[in-house]
């Protein structure tokens, strides 16, 4: 797709966006695989490379093993490196997902959403970066194609930052945002530049004079001393976080924060939960609040890390919660934000109540009145201080 | 040809004070290999014991930047 | 102990070659011992040995760095048949 406004909107699919905003970071190196729903991702990218729109290296392989071991390869020889994929695709690259986070390079990977086999499903739910959620990575989810657009730009930087220097995952709803076409405002090829910079890496492969190691053994000396520095780095990723999408706001007049809420100031029941389905439950917020019921949302954008003292400042107010999932643990407990979210208000006095529904997975609908059931559940739960069901399935 | 006499006046690329076995026969095969490239050298493996043995942090054998990758990088046949 | 901020960023060795300051010289339990009368320099134990312990000089073999050989011999059983000018002998002696 030929795109030649950069003023003003534009309508774009998620993927075309994402690369789009590839197309202006204009990587050093890109090594991807294709996969479904993020194939489009990497066929316009490689678009672009093949019209000279772009520098970038594009080095196609036969695996996403491959495509991620490609990618630290490059990444350790200095170069800024973005790829892309999906569901299988991400688990095939897990080995390689904790490598280029423990050898602290920042590489960009826009992930779009797609459920786990088996059974086999193309279609949307969070099973893939949720399993890759222990892997060092940076995470940042996106509700709309503006926002993944947004976001792609802000991983570049939060990754790169100085007190950071850890790759970064963008994610975005299989077919519901990578295939959906919406206006966006795209931002100046320059002022893209601008904003984030050059990226000099701190030590190169091909230093040929200082001949670093990368990868070397570490023994039980010294494996858990680095293993304290990644985590540090993780730690202040949020600072960081803050830091680019503060700036961010500055530059192009869209705020961005670790989270978005939605009408949750007075609010005694909400629902938390990522993505796509957070414009659907701000539609059923409405709806409620028309008839007076106190209800709002809490949309956690920066997942990785989790910023679990602002999301419980946020959701101090609340008598009842329910985190929506679109991934389950699998461990009998619950989905992966329940977990976090449950134990991040542990510490609130007074204790909200706090439930989980895992709802959506491969790709089922999440409706509005999936999202009223889920809120009139939690303000019964919010005036009578119990919870019937801790952790059951909707949208079934 | 270089002669073994040539070759010995280049900078060993491969130090001893790794943690191979005596008399391993890997480090004979890596020497030489170092040896017949010519200019700069950058090395990457697939771990198995050559790198586990030659890289523990903070001692590389390695006088050429090197990158230890994991093994299922290794191409197959 | 070492201190904490000398850890280098992602496992990275910044500096190569550091393995030279690392001894392996106390593995050994016999030592090459070489007769340089006899020792044409023909540098196959230079070639042959697995710990770049056999030291030389302008392309001439010149004895054997024992901060690294770990005494294991090749040496002394690649030196030619008409040769043999490597003995291995027992480092307690
Ligand atoms: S004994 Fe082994 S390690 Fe020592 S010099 Fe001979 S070949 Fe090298
Ligand atoms: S192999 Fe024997 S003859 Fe040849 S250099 Fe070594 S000691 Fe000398």
């Amino acid at each position: 797709m030929a795109i030649t406004a950069t003023k003003g909107q534009t309508g774009l699919t998620g993927n075309s966006a994402v690369a789009y905003a590839m197309k202006q970071i204009n990587p050093d190196v890109c090594a991807a695989y294709p996969i479904t729903p993020s194939t489009q991702i990497v066929e316009d990218f490689s678009g672009y490379v093949a019209d000279g729109e772009v520098t970038t290296e594009l080095i196609t392989v036969e695996s996403e093993h491959s495509a991620m071991s490609a990618c630290i390869g490059a990444a350790a020889a200095g170069a800024r490196v973005m790829t892309a994929t999906s569901s299988q695709g991400l688990a095939l690259m897990w080995e390689m997902l904790y490598i280029a986070s423990g050898m602290r390079l920042p590489i960009v990977l826009a992930n779009v959403n797609r459920a786990l086999s088996s059974p086999i499903n193309i279609h949307c739910d969070h099973s893939d970066s949720m399993g890759a959620r222990d892997s060092g990575w940076v995470q940042l989810y996106s509700e709309t194609v503006q926002e993944a657009y947004d976001n792609v730009f802000m991983a570049v930087r939060i990754a790169e930052h100085k007190d950071v220097l850890l790759p970064a995952m963008v994610c975005l709803d299989g077919f519901i945002t990578s295939h959906a076409i919406e206006n966006i405002s795209l931002i100046e090829d320059q002022e893209v530049r601008q904003f984030i910079g050059s990226y000099n890496a701190k030590a190169s492969l091909l230093d040929t004079d200082k001949a670093p190691t990368f990868g070397a053994m570490t023994l039980p000396d010294t494996y858990i001393e680095f293993k304290r520095q990644q985590s540090e780095a993780m730690t202040r990723a949020k600072g960081a976080a803050i830091e680019v999408m503060k700036d961010f706001g500055k530059r192009f007049g869209r705020e961005y924060g670790l989270f978005e809420t939605y009408r949750l100031e007075d609010a005694e029941a909400a629902i938390v939960v990522l993505n796509s389905a957070a414009g659907t439950t701000k539609v059923a917020v409405d709806a409620l609040r028309k008839e007076g019921k106190k209800v709002g949302l809490l949309r956690p954008r920066l997942f990785r890390p989790f910023p679990w003292q602002e999301i419980a400042g946020a959701l101090k107010g609340c008598k009842a919660i329910t985190v929506l999932d679109r991934a389950d643990s699998m461990n009998a407990f619950g989905g992966p934000v329940f977990s976090e979210v449950r134990s991040a208000l542990y510490d609130l006095d007074p204790r909200p109540r706090v439930m989980n529904r895992i709802y959506g997975l491969g790709g089922r609908d999440y409706k509005v009145k999936d999202a009223v059931e889920v809120f009139n559940e939690a303000l019964k739960a919010a005036e009578t201080g119990r919870v019937e069901t801790l952790v059951k399935y909707i949208t079934l | 040809m270089a002669t073994l006499k040539d070759l010995s006046k280049q900078q060993e690329l491969f130090s001893g004070g790794h943690r191979l076995c005596a008399g391993c026969g890997i480090p004979p095969i890596v020497r030489l290999v170092l040896r017949a490239a010519n200019g700069p050298v950058v090395t990457t493996t697939a771990t198995e014991y050559l790198e586990v043995g030659t890289t523990i942090y903070p001692y590389t054998a390695w006088r050429c930047p090197g990158y230890t990758r994991p093994s299922r990088t290794r191409p197959r046949p | 102990m070492v201190e904490k901020k000398e850890y280098p960023l992602g496992g990275v060795i910044p500096k190569g070659g550091t393995a030279h300051d690392y001894s392996t010289g106390g593995w050994r339990k016999l030592r090459p011992v070489v007769d340089l009368d006899k020792c044409t320099s023909c540098l196959i134990c230079w070639v042959m040995c697995p710990d770049s312990a056999v030291v030389t000089e302008e392309g001439k073999m010149a004895g054997f760095d024992l901060e690294h050989c770990k005494g294991c011999g090749i040496c002394a059983a690649e030196c030619p048949d008409k040769v043999k000018a490597i003995k291995m002998v027992e480092e307690a002696e």
